[in-house]
C-alpha cells in the first residue's frame, strides 16, 4: 500500500486520537453530560418528569441551613473516626504478618481476610441486622450470657453507628490489606536487616521503617475510606434506614432519599454538587497532612 | 503494516464488535409483536403488567378465565418488589415510556404521589360505571382534580386479631362476641394487657421501638378519621388526636405490654408463632399472611373482633394498605391494558377468586354478598371472620393518603423515634415533625 508522505504523516499524527476517541465519546455521553446536566437540575425545582421550575441558587442556600445535610456530614466524620484508623492499622499489621516469608498457608489467610469484600452487601447486612436485633439477636445473647445487659443496637445512636462501622470494617480490611501488601513489596529487605543489626526490635522496625515508607499507600487507603464512608449507602439503608433520627444517614443516602423517595431532584442535585466539593476539600486536607508529616 | 487480507479481517472484526456494542442500547424498542386493536374490535396485543409477588399469585388465579375471555391478549407479568416498582415507574415515565409496563399495580399509600407526576393515563370515563360499586374511601387517592387515574383493587379493613389460647390462659373469655365486649375501648385494652402480662407473660401488641415504620400510629389515626393531613392538605402531625395516639403507644411501651420487634422481620413472626404476642391490630390481608406463611401452624388459635373505640367515638375500623391498578400514559396498548384491569378488578367472580387465593379483600361492594364471606374460617377457630371484615369494610372512614404521604411518614417516624428513644415529649417531637413536613411540601 503506497501512501504519500503527507498522508502517512497525517494518519500517524491522528492515530492516537482515534484510538482514545471511543473512551472519550462514551465518557462525554454517559458521564460528562450527566455531570453538567446535574448542575442545571440543581438550579431548578423538578420532580424528574414534569417541567423544571427555575429557582437559581435557592437550593444551595437552603442546603446551608438544612439540619439533615449538616448531620450527614457530621455522621461521615464521626463514623470515619470510629473505624478507619483501626481498619488501616489492622490492614497494615495483617499485611506485615502475611509478608513474612516464613509464614505457612499465606494464601489461605489472605483469602480469608479478603473474602468479606466479595460477599453480597445485602445478604451480609441482613444477617448483621438479625444478629444485632435488640431482643432476639445472638450478639445480645452472648453479651447477656457474660452478664452484660442487652444493648439497643438499632435503637441507640452509638449502637447503630457501631453496627455499621463494624460491618464496613469487616468488609474492607481485606481490601486495604491487599493494597498494603503491594506497598510493602517496595520496601527493601536491606533496611530491615540494617535496623536489626543496629538493635531495633520488631515493633521499633514497624513504626520507624514500615509506617513512614508506607505513607503513600496509607494516604491512598485513607482517601478511599473517606469517600467510602460518606458514600455509604446499602449498609445504613438496610441496617438502620438512616436512623435513629438521621444519626446514621450518610450524604449519599440523603441524596437518594431526596431524589427517589421525595422526588426533589433539584435539591438532591445541589446536595450532590456540594458533596463533591466537600470530598475534594477533605481529600486535599489529607494530602496536606500527609506531606506535613513527612517533615 | 499488516498484509491487506489481515487488515480487512481486523477492520471487519472491529466493526462487528462496535455494532454489537451499540445494539446493546435501546434494545427495548418495540417488541410488541401485534398492533393495538382499533375501535370495535376485541382488544388484542401484548400487555406488560408490573406487580409484586403477592400480586402475581392473586392474578394468576384468574388467568385461565382471562385467556378464555381475551384469547388475543398476551399478558407478560413481571414481578417487581414494591420498593423497586416506584423507581421503575418513575424511570420509565421520565425516559418517555421506554421499557414501561402497560399496567402497574400501586399501593394506595403511594398512589397520590405517582398521580402527581402526571405519568398515569386519565381513565375517568372507563371507571365511571364503577364509582358507586366500590367502597367510597378508595376513590379519594385515585382521583385528582376531578379525574380518575387508577382502578381500585383491594382494601385493608383493620380489625383486632387475638389469640384465643393466650386469653384463655389468662382466665379471660375467648369467644369473639365476649372478647369484643371485653375490649370495648382502648382503656379496656390497656387494662386487659395488664391481666395478660401478669397471668401469662405475653405482651399485648408488637410495636417496634428501634425501627418503627409508623403503621401502628397510622391505623389508630385512620380509625379516628384522619391521617397526616387535613382537608386542605395542611399537615396535622401535632394536633390533639396525634399526640394522644402517640402517647397511647408510648404508654403501652412503658408499661411493658409491647413486643419490641421490627415489623417484617423473623423475630416479629416468631412472636406470632409462639404466642408471645396476644393481639394484632391488622388488616384482613395481614390475616392472610399470618395464615399462609407467617404462622400457619397456629391455625385455629385466632379470632378477630372490631377495634376498641376511642372516647366519644363509635369508629371501630380503619384502612391499612390496599392497592390499585393504573395505566401509564406512555402505554401503547391502553385498550388491552384496560381490558385486563377491568377483567381482574371489575368483575365480582374475579375479585372473589383472588380473595380466596390470597386474601386480597375486594373493594367491590357486591362481592360481600357472596356465600364465601359467611363460611367458617378454620384459621380463626371456625369464626365467620370474613363477614367481620365485610361489615367493617362498609364503615371505613373516608381518609386519603395524599401525594405528600412519603414525607409525612418519614417525619412521623423520626418524631416517634425521638419520643421513644430520646425521651422528647410527644407534643414537642410532633411539633418539630409537623414543621418539617410543612416546610418541605407544596
Amino acid at each position: 500500500m503506497q501512501l504519500s508522505n503527507k498522508a502517512w504523516r497525517f494518519k500517524r499524527n491522528i492515530a492516537p486520537y482515534i484510538f482514545i476517541a471511543p473512551f472519550f465519546i462514551l465518557f462525554s455521553i454517559f458521564m460528562l453530560y450527566p455531570i453538567l446536566f446535574s448542575f442545571r437540575i440543581s438550579l431548578t425545582k423538578w420532580d424528574g418528569m414534569g417541567t423544571m421550575q427555575w429557582v437559581g441558587f435557592n437550593n444551595y442556600v437552603k442546603l446551608l441551613s438544612d439540619p439533615i445535610f449538616i448531620q450527614s456530614i457530621k455522621n461521615g466524620i464521626i463514623m470515619f473516626l470510629m473505624y478507619v484508623p483501626i481498619m488501616i492499622l489492622l490492614a497494615l499489621i495483617f499485611a506485615v504478618i502475611l509478608n513474612n516469608p516464613n509464614l505457612l498457608f499465606k494464601k489461605v489467610f489472605r483469602s480469608i481476610i479478603f473474602i468479606p469484600n466479595v460477599t453480597s452487601v445485602v445478604a451480609v447486612a441482613l444477617v448483621f441486622s438479625l444478629a444485632f436485633d435488640t431482643k432476639y439477636g445472638f450478639i445480645n445473647g452472648i453479651l447477656s450470657s457474660i452478664g452484660i445487659k442487652p444493648i439497643a443496637w438499632v435503637g441507640s445512636v452509638f449502637g447503630s453507628r457501631f453496627m455499621i462501622s463494624t460491618l464496613v470494617l469487616w468488609r474492607w480490611v481485606g481490601y486495604n490489606m491487599i493494597l498494603m501488601l503491594s506497598g510493602l513489596q517496595s520496601i527493601s529487605e536491606g533496611l530491615y536487616e540494617a535496623a536489626a543489626i543496629d538493635g531495633a526490635g520488631p515493633i521499633r522496625r514497624f513504626f520507624s521503617i514500615t509506617v513512614p515508607l508506607m505513607r503513600p499507600v496509607i494516604l491512598f487507603c485513607s482517601i478511599l475510606s473517606t469517600l467510602g464512608t460518606f458514600g455509604l449507602f446499602t449498609e445504613p439503608l438496610l441496617l438502620t434506614n438512616g436512623g435513629p433520627f438521621y444519626m446514621t444517614t450518610s450524604t449519599v443516602l440523603y441524596i437518594y432519599n431526596e431524589s427517589f423517595v421525595h422526588l426533589r431532584m433539584g435539591y438532591a442535585s445541589s446536595i450532590a454538587y456540594v458533596y463533591f466539593i466537600l470530598m475534594l476539600i477533605f481529600t486535599l486536607i489529607q494530602f496536606k497532612i500527609s506531606s506535613l508529616s513527612e517533615k | 503494516m499488516l498484509k491487506k487480507s489481515k487488515r480487512t479481517i481486523a477492520l471487519l472484526t472491529t466493526l462487528m464488535i462496535t455494532l454489537t456494542g451499540f445494539s446493546g442500547c435501546g434494545s427495548k424498542a418495540s417488541t410488541d409483536s401485534s398492533k393495538p386493536s382499533t375501535v370495535g374490535e376485541k382488544p388484542k396485543g401484548k400487555v406488560t403488567v408490573w406487580g409484586w409477588d403477592a400480586i402475581k399469585k392473586s392474578t394468576d388465579a384468574n388467568m385461565d378465565a382471562f385467556k378464555k375471555a381475551y384469547p388475543d391478549i398476551q399478558v407478560d407479568f413481571q414481578t417487581v418488589p414494591t420498593s423497586d416498582l416506584y423507581k421503575k415507574l418513575l424511570l420509565g415515565i421520565s425516559s418517555g415510556g421506554e421499557g414501561l409496563a402497560d399496567v402497574v399495580t400501586l399501593e394506595s399509600s403511594h398512589l397520590g404521589q405517582m398521580i402527581s407526576t402526571g405519568g398515569l393515563a386519565d381513565i375517568t370515563d372507563k371507571t365511571k360505571p364503577y364509582i358507586d360499586k366500590i367502597v367510597k374511601s378508595k376513590w379519594g387517592d385515585a382521583q385528582k382534580d376531578g379525574k380518575t387515574y387508577a382502578m381500585p383493587w383491594d382494601i385493608g379493613p383493620v380489625g383486632l386479631y387475638y389469640r384465643r389460647d393466650v386469653f384463655e390462659k389468662a382466665g379471660l373469655p375467648s369467644e369473639p362476641d365476649k372478647v369484643s365486649a371485653l375490649l370495648k375501648t382502648w382503656d379496656d385494652y390497656f387494662n386487659t394487657a395488664k391481666i395478660i402480662k401478669d397471668k401469662t407473660g405475653a405482651t399485648m401488641m408488637a410495636v417496634s421501638q428501634d425501627k418503627n415504620d409508623g403503621t401502628d400510629y397510622e391505623k389508630l389515626m385512620w380509625q379516628q378519621g384522619q391521617l397526616y393531613f387535613d382537608k386542605n392538605g395542611n399537615p396535622t402531625l401535632d394536633n390533639a388526636e396525634s399526640v394522644k395516639t402517640t402517647e397511647f403507644l408510648g404508654k403501652l411501651i412503658k408499661a411493658g405490654y409491647t413486643d419490641n420487634t421490627v415489623d417484617w422481620t423473623q423475630p416479629r413472626y416468631d412472636g406470632y408463632k409462639n404466642g408471645r404476642v396476644a393481639t394484632v391490630v391488622g388488616a384482613s390481608w395481614y390475616g392472610g399472611f399470618l395464615k399462609s406463611w407467617i404462622a400457619p401452624d397456629t391455625s385455629g388459635k385466632w379470632g378477630v373482633v372490631p377495634l376498641p373505640v376511642w372516647p366519644g367515638s363509635k369508629s371501630v375500623t380503619a384502612n391499612s394498605g390496599g392497592s390499585s391498578m393504573a395505566i401509564p400514559s406512555a402505554s401503547k396498548n391502553k385498550d388491552a391494558a384496560w381490558a385486563y384491569i377491568e377483567f381482574m378488578l371489575g368483575r365480582v367472580d374475579s375479585q372473589i377468586t383472588m380473595y380466596k387465593a390470597t386474601d386480597t379483600f375486594p373493594s367491590l361492594i357486591e362481592c360481600y354478598s357472596d356465600p364465601y364471606f359467611t363460611e367458617a374460617d378454620p384459621y380463626c377457630g371456625g369464626q365467620q371472620s370474613r363477614k367481620v371484615f365485610a361489615d367493617l369494610a362498609k364503615q371505613i372512614p373516608d381518609v386519603k393518603y395524599t401525594k405528600n404521604y412519603p414525607q409525612a411518614e418519614e417525619d412521623y417516624m423520626n418524631a416517634f423515634s425521638k419520643y421513644v428513644l430520646k425521651g422528647t415529649s410527644a407534643s414537642e417531637a410532633l411539633k418539630e415533625a409537623n414543621n418539617s413536613v410543612k416546610s418541605k411540601i407544596n
